[in-house]
């Protein structure tokens, strides 16, 4: 068969998997904390057709080398700082600059996120939407009137009757990875620590290089649609291209079926 | 005999073989720092092409029908593919670690304990804050790999890296007296032939540029109408093969049943 063909199957199926990645993107351009990935690609091996040197010792100066096509090879994602949305709600927090809160998933691991969207649970409890723990864990006392979280992440409270004395009632921590790229999305707005990632460090907001915190603001996802729309627009049409490639080999293997008689 | 079919099938196949190549720089229409390979079909000049015999045993008078001998050469035909090195589209990623080089150079990689060239820019870091490519092979810089502390990364226009000020390495940018005859090894990496050393840029003649990407400089048009043409030639090699073919029918079959 003609080597073109499976070539160009493998650019479709690169750019189907391209398309998913930037619709996933797309679909969570309003998601709170979400990071864009990028799908990149690199070429597959090659074979050398010709030799460089020949027996009769005519050496060509250029060799004939035939590509096999194209992988995906990463999906990079982009940690770049989303939208800024302001709320008001105390509760709501951004980490302006390098840094993950930290909760404590279900199994018991710790879980990596920059969607600050934090509630209270039926114990007082400082959770995310999916009612996850902050670690290490916040609890607001029953007869908080007020509650503010500072830039360096000291959660205080005034208590009911007691409006001159600030209640200290915990401190958030940030983590840091040496590759924030290389983190597994679990999805749910989580990232677990992987090979890639390396070990987290730990450290107290706005400090060793971790931001602040923000409260009353959340940071919203960093998809940039019309980037995201170009990029889909170049990916349709690289699949229509290599559709194109498997029509033209498919052809000329129907001329090689007529050339007998 | 077989001459003419033999001529045929070379055509055919050499339109084969280029269609594999323009199938592949397609396929990689995306690939960051891919550079296409481009196709160039040649006749062999070659001094060893057997002469049809009985024009080599004419007799002195008829030295006239000399010229003749040529056109009765078989063809050889060739096809070369050098790679082209023009310099792909910019695309701004916004990423610190995408690097692009404008002009001249290549980035050195390191990778299973030998050094490839890459034009794809397209780095992260690993776990140990190394700067690799997305392979994960390391990028190499004047002092071996780059590692780099935590910090704002900044990449200057000569290739320096910096880390909230402080110039930590320097990208290893590399040239090669002829990029036609790199070696494509996969995943965007070329290999320098034994006798064609790369020999570091000068920091002055450096030009790379901080988040931006080097796009493939495929040209989908061109490469279309490229395969284009060698789907038709494909289809005369087949015609030719075809009309020798019946000649050969109308010598063998019909010929001899007149006799």
């Amino acid at each position: 068969m003609l080597r073109a063909m499976t070539t160009a199957a493998s650019g479709m199926k690169a750019q189907q998997t391209n398309i998913d990645t930037i619709s996933n993107n797309l679909a969570n351009v309003n998601t709170t904390g979400y990071k864009k990935s990028h799908a990149e690609f690199q070429d597959l091996l090659y074979e050398s057709v010709v030799p460089t040197g020949r027996a009769d010792g005519d050496a060509a100066p250029t060799r004939v080398e035939i590509g096999h096509g194209v992988k995906m090879v990463a999906t990079n994602k982009n940690f770049s700082q989303g939208l800024i949305k302001q709320t008001s709600n105390p509760l709501d927090l951004m980490v302006e600059g390098d840094g993950f809160f930290q909760i404590r998933l279900p199994d018991g691991t710790i879980g990596y996120t920059r969607d600050g969207n934090f509630k209270m649970d039926a114990e007082r409890n400082l959770v995310t939407s999916s009612g996850y723990l902050l670690e290490p864990p916040i609890q607001i006392p029953v007869d908080a009137t007020d509650v503010s979280i500072a830039r360096d992440g000291t959660v205080s409270v005034l208590l009911a009757g007691d409006t001159a004395t600030v209640n200290d009632v915990g401190k958030l921590e940030l983590a840091r990875f040496p590759n924030s790229g290389g983190l597994m999305a679990r999805g749910g707005n989580v990232f677990l620590e992987s090979a890639a990632s390396g070990q987290p460090q730990l450290g107290e907001p706005g400090l060793d290089g971790l931001g602040e915190i923000a409260s009353g603001f959340l940071e919203m996802s960093n998809v940039e649609t019309v980037e995201e729309l170009v990029s889909m627009i170049a990916a349709q049409r690289a699949y229509e291209l290599n559709a194109r490639t498997i029509n033209a080999a498919d052809e000329m293997m129907s001329t090689v079926n007529t050339l007998k008689r | 005999m077989l001459k003419g079919l033999r001529t045929a099938e070379t055509a055919m196949n050499i339109q084969l073989n280029k269609t594999n190549v323009l199938a592949n720089n397609l396929a990689n229409v995306n690939s960051a720092g891919f550079k296409r390979v481009l196709t160039e079909v040649v006749e062999q000049q070659s001094g060893t092409a057997p002469v049809d015999q009985n024009l080599q045993n004419l007799p002195a008078g008829g030295q006239l029908a000399r010229p003749s001998r040529a056109d009765l050469r078989n063809l050889i035909l060739d096809v070369r593919a050098p790679i082209d090195m023009t310099q792909g589209t910019l695309r701004a990623t916004g990423r610190a670690t995408d690097v692009a080089i404008v002009g001249d150079g290549m980035f050195q990689v390191s990778k299973n304990g030998e050094t490839y060239l890459t034009r794809s820019g397209a780095f992260t870091l690993d776990a140990q804050r190394q700067l690799v490519t997305m392979a994960g092979d390391p990028v190499l810089g004047a002092g071996g790999p780059i590692v780099l502390p935590q910090g704002e990364l900044l990449i200057r226009g000569d290739g320096a890296v910096l880390v909230d000020g402080a110039e930590v390495n320097r990208l290893n940018v590399v040239n090669v007296p002829d990029s036609g005859r790199l070696q494509h090894v996969g995943e965007t990496l070329f290999k320098t032939p034994a006798d064609m050393p790369a020999t570091a840029m000068a920091a002055e003649t450096v030009k790379v540029e901080q988040g931006v990407l080097e796009e493939s400089n495929v040209n989908p048009i061109d490469t279309m109408v490229g395969m284009i043409a060698a789907q038709r030639a494909f289809e005369m090699g087949a015609k030719i093969l075809q009309a020798e073919d019946r000649t050969l029918d109308e010598g063998i079959n019909k010929l001899a049943t007149q006799a």
